[in-house]
């Protein structure tokens, strides 16, 4: 094991696998940065790459694009209230109100320090579990992906910021929008109307990107303001500290995202809202949570980055892709004559430890990267709204049109724009909106599974009730911080 | 003189006319050969990037450019509704030979008869032009069980996953499994093959290189058509009972046309001709086996051209209305497990 590990280190040092490592950095820090085109679109697009390079300078390449994504990924959710990638939603809700204040500087430092560190978390736990895969990935099954699904759902209680209500409708709405489709037993379509587009499941992007991006752009632009009228002193270094300062916060995100990404279907999307909610649940005060706590930053961005060892889990040991990017991460390791299963953990296990080294060098160059551009960045906060919405509506769009190259998506970005500007002004809660959108189709899935297999005595399973008392536990705090929140509701939603 | 030189005129004529008049489709071809070089073909695919179909037009792309003469073969990925976008798009695509597509097959011809939902295409006027790759579908069983032929599922109880039902229904009812419980949700054929593995599910469907790396956990009991990697494994026209020869023939149809190259309606019969001579060459072409080799797959024992696809294809849009409900019923309802 140790030789293959060295084997796949001094692989990666070699002229050809640093070019295209490189490569894959570059591209990812560039592609993180756009809204809502994050490492599926650059897997997608250098797809075609795999079937013509050998598989050692390929896996630099894809893997360093991916990784680094995650991590430049929380600039535009900080800076314009854009996602970058699906997993760092969570992170608007209090990143951007820090840029609003002047602290875009101190937001995005925090985020890379937490990123690097939820990376490297992430390669670790890939590493010791290589003997343990298999074992590992064969303790769940649909019943516990239900449960964990549900736990998901349940983390409502505490996102819905004193309005217990509201977030329990927001959340069902949510789901409701989820069904729009086809289902998944028999193809049966639900309020699509005919329309061939809404026949797809509308990608979470174009749903982040209107929801909570334009629908920003759009309250700016209406006030005539800038996302900042001031720039603080408070910097990168000051968001660093704050991040080392909060060792057990990073940390307990971290195994969150490890544990939610090695889930099939979950991945980072769900894991950094789970992590979000963690935060709201271990911190005190919260009366700043949705207002631009940088506990509300570091906790998302930790658990995004740990997720994608995580999924890499199942991803190597079974072929089991944990989300989207994975599946398309399985598809280069075909197109590449690599096949995940025991071929690849015996007689290529030097693949493997490449694939760690490789995960765990570009977390530490991206987050070196973007520190080094923070300051420059960070000053786009302070920008007037007639010169920056323009630009930014443009990259909105061309985000979302990139997902299906679909007008439907554009139409989407719109609706969810109005919903989100709605929502926002009636102090609505919009992340239990989304928590719903992204589990919807997962309880759904899991639930005709389970119910199918083993009828009602899914919920008599060990893993089944481990994970059941932890979701009593966080609605238990989630209504005590709503009882908590009412008294002091003066003070607003925890985000809206 | 004069005489002299008009019989001259008409012998050169004559001897210019005859050789073009004896081979008119070889001047067909000809032309369609002139009007593909230096043209870029879009090849179409319905599943998004790092699908089977995505990979597979990716792989077959340079190998046509070469034979086509064209100046590219630009692969264009148009997801969503299982194909049914693509195949919405092709269907009013411009029919000048420039687009095709690579397509499930089975998928637009059963949700044509059913005119599924989102379907704008009349599914039998699409033009096959040929397939090139091996696709079979083969059953596999939980390692542990005692089962080793397709008779000992008869009369069992047992869990087939499945990721939306299709080709398992057929087996079953073409083997007579009539305990078979169909539980959607299980997405790829190594998610069914873990399922397994914990107990939850006893079989899946797969094709040929789909459980290559979970030997240690299932085998396979049925395949559909003599696979050189399956030599031992009987077909289902082998393991069927008799009377269900109707839907051994139904599952063996489907899976003839499965990963099959397609046309918009109204592209010229010499186009379509010259495109399946392209497709035949690449057939032939060892460094395309090498490198469709290295992905898991195979080439098609033998090519299949557009005539014997226009014959399977002819042959189900004779079905009855009452035979499609039958159809329908099979795949869609029979087999499928209620919820406990």
């Amino acid at each position: 094991m140790i030789q293959a590990a060295e084997l796949a280190l001094a692989m990666l040092f070699t002229p050809i696998h640093i070019l295209m490592f490189t490569l894959g950095i570059v591209m990812g820090l560039f592609l993180g940065v756009l809204p809502g085109i994050d490492a599926v679109f650059g897997l997608a697009v250098l797809l075609p790459f795999c079937l013509v390079i050998d598989p050692t300078a390929a896996l630099p390449l894809i893997l360093g694009m991916a990784s680094i994504t995650f991590t430049s990924g929380p600039i535009p959710s900080i800076l314009i209230g854009a996602p970058g990638t699906a997993g760092s939603t969570a992170t608007i809700v209090d990143g951007h109100p820090m840029a609003k204040r002047g602290e875009a500087g101190k937001a995005m430092g925090a985020a890379f320090t937490a990123s690097l560190i939820g990376g490297l978390f992430g390669a670790l736990v890939l590493t010791v579990s290589v003997p343990i895969f298999r074992p590992l990935v064969l303790m769940f099954g649909s019943p516990e992906f239900l449960a964990m699904s549900i736990l998901g759902i349940s983390l409502v209680s505490v996102l819905c910021g004193g309005y217990p209500l509201r977030g329990v409708v927001s959340a069902g709405l949510g789901m409701l929008i989820s069904l729009i489709g086809q289902d998944p037993i028999l193809g049966v379509e639900r309020w699509s109307f005919g329309v061939p587009y809404l026949l797809q499941k509308v990608s979470i992007i174009t749903v982040a990107l209107g929801f909570f991006a334009l629908a920003e752009i759009v309250d700016l632009a209406i006030k005539r303001t800038r996302i900042s009228v001031s720039h603080s002193s408070a910097g990168k270094w000051d968001g660093m500290r704050e991040t080392l300062k909060h060792k057990k916060l990073v940390l307990s995100s971290s195994a969150i995202g490890a544990l939610v990404g090695f889930m099939p279907g979950l991945g980072a999307a769900v894991a950094c809202w789970i992590a979000y909610a963690w935060a709201l649940i271990v911190s005190k005060p919260r009366s700043g949570f949705g207002k631009g706590d940088i506990r509300g930053v570091i906790a998302p961005e930790a658990a995004d980055n740990a997720s994608v060892g995580g999924a890499l889990i199942p991803t190597i040991a079974f072929g089991i892709p944990g989300g989207t990017l994975m599946a398309l991460m399985l598809s280069a390791f075909w197109m590449m004559g690599m096949k995940p299963g025991p071929e690849l953990l015996t007689k290529n296990l030097h693949l493997v430890y490449l694939i760690i080294w490789t995960i765990a060098l570009s977390n530490i160059l991206g987050a070196a990267l973007c520190f080094l551009f923070t300051d420059y960045v960070a000053k786009l906060a302070t920008v007037r709204i007639e010169i920056l919405a323009p630009v930014v509506i443009m990259l909105i769009y061309g985000g979302g049109l990139v997902t299906t190259m679909n007008i439907g998506d554009i139409i989407v970005v719109v609706v969810f724009c109005i919903l989100g500007w709605g929502m926002k002004q009636l102090d609505w809660p919009r992340p239990p909106l989304l928590l719903g959108f992204i589990l919807g189709p997962l309880i759904e899935r899991f639930y005709f599974a389970s119910t199918m297999v083993y009828g009602y005595k899914w919920v008599t399973r060990p893993g089944v009730l481990v994970i059941f008392a932890l979701t009593a536990i966080c609605l238990w705090v989630g209504l005590r911080i709503q009882r908590k929140e009412a008294e002091v509701q003066s003070t607003g939603g925890a985000e809206s | 003189m004069k005489k002299r030189i008009i019989c001259s005129f008409v012998a050169l004529a004559l001897a210019w006319m005859l050789p073009a008049a004896g081979s008119v489709p070889g001047v067909m071809a000809q032309s369609a050969a002139e009007f593909y070089k230096g043209k870029t073909v879009t090849l179409v695919e319905g599943f998004g990037a790092g699908s089977d179909f995505d990979v597979q037009a990716r792989t077959i792309a340079p190998f046509l450019k070469k034979v086509t003469g064209a100046n590219a073969i630009a692969v264009e990925n148009k997801p969503g509704a299982a194909g049914t976008i693509a195949r919405n798009y092709l269907f009013t695509a411009k029919p000048d030979g420039l687009t095709i597509m690579l397509d499930h097959g089975p998928r637009l011809v059963f949700n044509g008869l059913l005119n599924a939902a989102g379907v704008k295409y009349e599914w039998n006027k699409f033009i096959w032009i040929g397939k090139v790759l091996q696709e079979d579908a083969l059953v596999v069983v939980d390692k542990k069980l005692p089962w080793e032929k397709p008779q000992d599922l008869v009369g069992k109880t047992f869990i087939m996953g499945v990721s939306r039902p299709f080709y398992e229904a057929l087996f079953a009812e073409a083997l007579g499994w009539e305990g078979i419980k169909m539980v959607p949700g299980y997405q790829s054929p190594s998610e069914r093959a873990i399922a397994i593995a914990r107990g939850e599910i006893q079989a899946s469907v797969g094709n040929s290189a789909s459980f290559v790396t979970q030997w240690d956990v299932v085998k396979t009991i049925v395949i559909t058509a003599k696979h050189k990697n399956y030599q031992k494994v009987p077909t289902v026209r082998e393991s069927a009972p008799k009377d269900r020869e109707k839907w051994v023939t139904t599952l063996e149809d489907f899976q003839k046309i499965q990963f099959s190259f397609l046309a918009p309606p109204g592209v010229s019969e010499d186009q379509v001709r010259f495109l399946e001579d392209c497709l035949r060459k690449v057939h032939g072409d060892p460094e395309y086996h090498t490198k469709v080799e290295s992905l898991s797959l195979d080439v098609n024992p033998e090519f299949v051209g557009s005539k014997e696809l226009k014959d399977i294809t002819a042959r189900m849009s004779k079905l009855s209305p009452d035979e499609i409900k039958n159809l329908r019923f099979v795949i869609e309802e029979k087999y499928l497990a209620k919820k406990k």
